[in-house]
């Protein structure tokens, strides 16, 4: 074990060795899965998945990363029978690759210090619930340790503000805030909503495979 | 010095290498180690803050919820890239030039290049955290730096990988040290993983959840073949260099070096068990995680081999301390981790804190500890001075050693608990949050403890490098110690050399 | 699918060939002989076998 061009082969072949295996060979069997056209339960077809839209939810997924939600939610679900993903309502079904060929890049996740994000869209559709939420956990959730992101909209306390057309005006509820208190979420808030809202993993299993 | 070696002696055929050329050695390593070291510990003391500020948050939500730039989601990973890439890797840049000076027996070329890499490297940590806390970070764990980061810094290896060549070649000392063998690896590991991860990450070479297994890739390897390397070469020098007894069996240490670089390579998808992955893939990921027990089993025995009928020494060394302490850890996080790839663990570890506990028996409890008992060997050889304090070092590893501890049991043991009610979708999910909370109250405890272990280390770092201990008489100084016995009843405490 | 699987069986055997060859040439050149000579040439007439070599300060 005296010769460095000897090491130093060894050492390259290892790890371009599970390049290869873990990462480009997954990768050529991922280019081929393009988006595909699925049926539904109804007889309807669509095309499976769906890229983000540019103006709200593609900027809302940068809010996540920015935000760095990933570090608490995942966004993943396991199949059935390991664990209780499937049970806890997180999903219909397993994620497949398919679910994530158009994510660049997906936000897999580790951790869940908060629930599974991967069918929010689906679970939690409602856009007041997410700003409330959003603004302090503790509204919608109380008990969470999710930090509060009031940085994320503008309050006012007493009259109800008026803000450009298309920005919700949210109050909050009386058990939280003595006094009227209103919420208007900055673009930010309303691209992250978006970009929830838009997390689905739809049909079946076979279907996306 | 070119002494003729006597039949029959173990030794080298080239110079034996007497006091006058370590020292030499030594001293030509002083301002490059030292400049990695000090600016190691830095990041080490703003790493622990920005560890203990993240930590509360997750019990306490409201603290310092009102900084945008300090929300869980950005302080954590600003914490653990100040920790891997500027304590870890920069007190593993220190101890690996310096390893590798000793062992290849010739002086530290390259200084000033070293040096000035040092710098470099600060700014780019100090930029590319900066730029975590600003919201650009990638939100892909272990590469969170941007890629106009990531790039630069791991191009710096071009120079340390020549480096290491050029002092390969024109050693001194025919026999290739097991050290040197993971040391030079890592060197190369390093920089294709991290430049190699960082292309596939932000380009279309890798789509979809290949990018998810390029990171996982990226991240288990980066711990396994840059910090593990370093840590297991700290060990296998330092153990027999403190004892005065080689490493038990040497032909267990090239086992080891190659079924190390060959399995773990494949352990980075288990990470990933129950994901969106083909099956084949994470099976893969298993199998290689399992086979880790064959290095991990040497190493263990090699080490543990070596120390035996020698335990009382761990009361008299410092370094032996925490060496020890980390190799311990080393066996014990790895037989953890191969069994948390197992399905069945891994249905109820994953996605819980329990693999945070893992992460920090890792990296803290194994690489860490070995890396504060390198620094403690090394720095007063550079110095030429002792530490100041035997009560701090105490003080620095009792906290540390407590504190790595009570995270790892209070986080395991909360974190199967989640996972295990995780399992059970009769639980709310918020009662769960709940039941978390005295468990992470204990981990904000524990890294209390071992923050304040860091600042007594830090104080003895910073005495140390303003050469306040005693005069060192040991024989790497330029006087044998015989010669040192004599002139210290004569010379001053302080007076340069 | 397939195509996936015949490049995965080709680099398991790749590996597979490539380090039996390389264990076996490292075993019939000599590379993994004198070992025990490397153990101990971290050690020298000044830090020699059977002295520690650290301690407390001031002890």
């Amino acid at each position: 074990m005296n010769r460095i061009p000897l090491i130093m082969a060894g050492v390259l072949a290892t790890v371009i060795a599970s390049l290869f295996g873990l990462v480009l060979i997954p990768d050529m069997q991922f280019q081929q899965m393009q988006p595909k056209e699925v049926m539904a339960a109804d007889g309807s077809t669509a095309v499976y998945p769906v890229a983000l839209d540019e103006y709200n939810e593609a900027p809302g997924k940068e809010v996540y990363r920015a935000m760095g939600c990933v570090y608490c939610h995942s966004q993943q679900v396991r199949p059935e029978g390991f664990g209780a993903d499937i049970e806890r309502g997180w999903g219909q079904r397993r994620s497949v690759p398919r679910d994530y060929v158009l994510q660049d890049p997906p936000y897999l996740g580790t951790m869940r210090t908060g629930p599974d994000l991967a069918n929010i869209g689906v679970r939690q559709p409602s856009d007041d619930w997410h700003y409330l939420h959003l603004y302090d956990p503790q509204i919608t959730s109380p008990g969470s340790v999710m930090p509060p992101f009031k940085f994320l909209y503008e309050t006012t306390v007493g009259e109800k503000p008026n803000p450009p057309l298309g920005s919700p005006v949210i109050q909050l509820p009386e058990s939280y805030a003595s006094q009227a208190t209103w919420i208007v979420p900055t673009q930010d808030a309303m691209n992250l909503v978006s970009y929830l809202k838009s997390l689905k993993q739809l049909f079946d299993v076979e279907d996306v495979q | 010095m070119n002494q003729p070696v006597p039949h029959g002696d173990p030794r080298t055929e080239f110079d034996t290498m007497d006091v006058g050329v370590r020292a030499k050695i030594d001293r030509s390593c002083r301002e490059v180690v030292l400049f990695w070291y000090a600016s190691s510990v830095f990041w080490l003391v703003l790493g622990s803050v920005l560890a203990l500020v993240a930590s509360i948050k997750l019990h306490t939500p409201w603290f310092m919820a009102d900084a945008h730039w300090l929300t869980f989601g950005r302080v954590r990973p600003a914490h653990l890239n100040t920790m891997i890439y500027g304590w870890a890797s920069m007190s593993g840049m220190g101890t690996l030039l310096w390893l590798m000076a000793r062992l290849c027996k010739i002086p530290l070329p390259w200084r000033e290049t070293m040096v000035l890499a040092g710098f470099y490297w600060n700014a780019m940590v100090a930029i590319g955290t900066f730029q975590i806390l600003i919201g650009n970070g990638t939100s892909i764990e272990w590469i969170e730096f941007p890629w106009w980061i990531s790039i630069p810094l791991g191009a710096v290896f071009l120079i340390v990988i020549a480096l290491t060549i050029k002092m390969l070649r024109e050693r001194r000392e025919k026999h290739l040290y097991v050290s040197q063998w993971y040391l030079f690896g890592s060197t190369i590991w390093f920089p294709f993983l991290y430049i190699g991860a960082t292309i596939l990450i932000h380009s279309p070479a890798a789509i979809g959840v290949a990018k998810g297994t390029a990171n996982w890739w990226f991240a288990h390897n980066v711990l396994g073949l840059w910090l593990t390397p370093i840590g297991l070469a700290s060990a296998y020098y330092f153990i027999p260099k403190v004892l005065g007894r080689p490493i038990h069996s040497y032909y267990l240490s090239i086992i080891g070096f190659w079924t190390l670089a060959l399995f773990y390579n494949w352990a980075g998808t288990h990470h990933l068990i129950g994901g969106p992955l083909p099956a084949w893939l994470v099976t893969v990921g298993t199998v290689g995680s399992m086979m880790m027990f064959v290095p991990v089993i040497t190493v263990a025995v090699n080490h543990h081999l070596t120390m035996v009928g020698n335990f009382s020494k761990l009361r008299v060394s410092p370094t032996l301390r925490f060496i020890v302490f980390g190799a311990m850890s080393y066996t014990l996080v790895s037989v953890q981790g191969s069994l948390t790839a197992l399905r069945s663990v891994n249905e109820t570890g994953h996605f819980t804190h329990y693999t945070i506990a893992h992460a920090h028996l890792g990296v803290y409890s194994f690489y860490t500890m070995i890396a504060f008992g390198s620094m403690y060997y090394v720095m007063p050889r550079l110095v030429e001075r002792e530490w100041i304090s035997s009560r701090l070092i105490k003080v620095h590893f009792w906290c540390c050693g407590i504190g790595i501890a009570m995270y790892w049991v209070g986080l395991s043991i909360g974190g199967w608990m989640q996972g295990t009610w995780m399992n059970n979708p009769d639980i709310p999910f918020l009662d769960i949050v709940g039941r978390m909370i005295p468990y992470l109250w204990s981990r904000s405890i524990a890294g209390t403890l071992m923050t304040i272990g860091h600042f007594a280390f830090a104080i003895l770092v910073w005495k140390m490098l303003r050469r306040e201990g005693e005069w060192l008489v040991e024989p790497t100084l330029f006087i044998s110690r015989k010669e040192a016995a004599e002139a210290a009843a004569t010379v001053q405490p302080g007076a340069s050399s | 699918m397939t195509n996936t699987l015949i490049y995965i069986w080709l680099v398991v055997a790749m590996l597979g060939i490539s380090s039996v060859s390389a264990l076996i040439w490292a075993i019939t050149s000599g590379q993994l002989g004198e070992f025990q000579k490397g153990a101990t040439s971290i050690f020298d007439d000044d830090e020699p076998i059977g002295e520690v070599t650290d301690s407390f300060p001031g002890k």
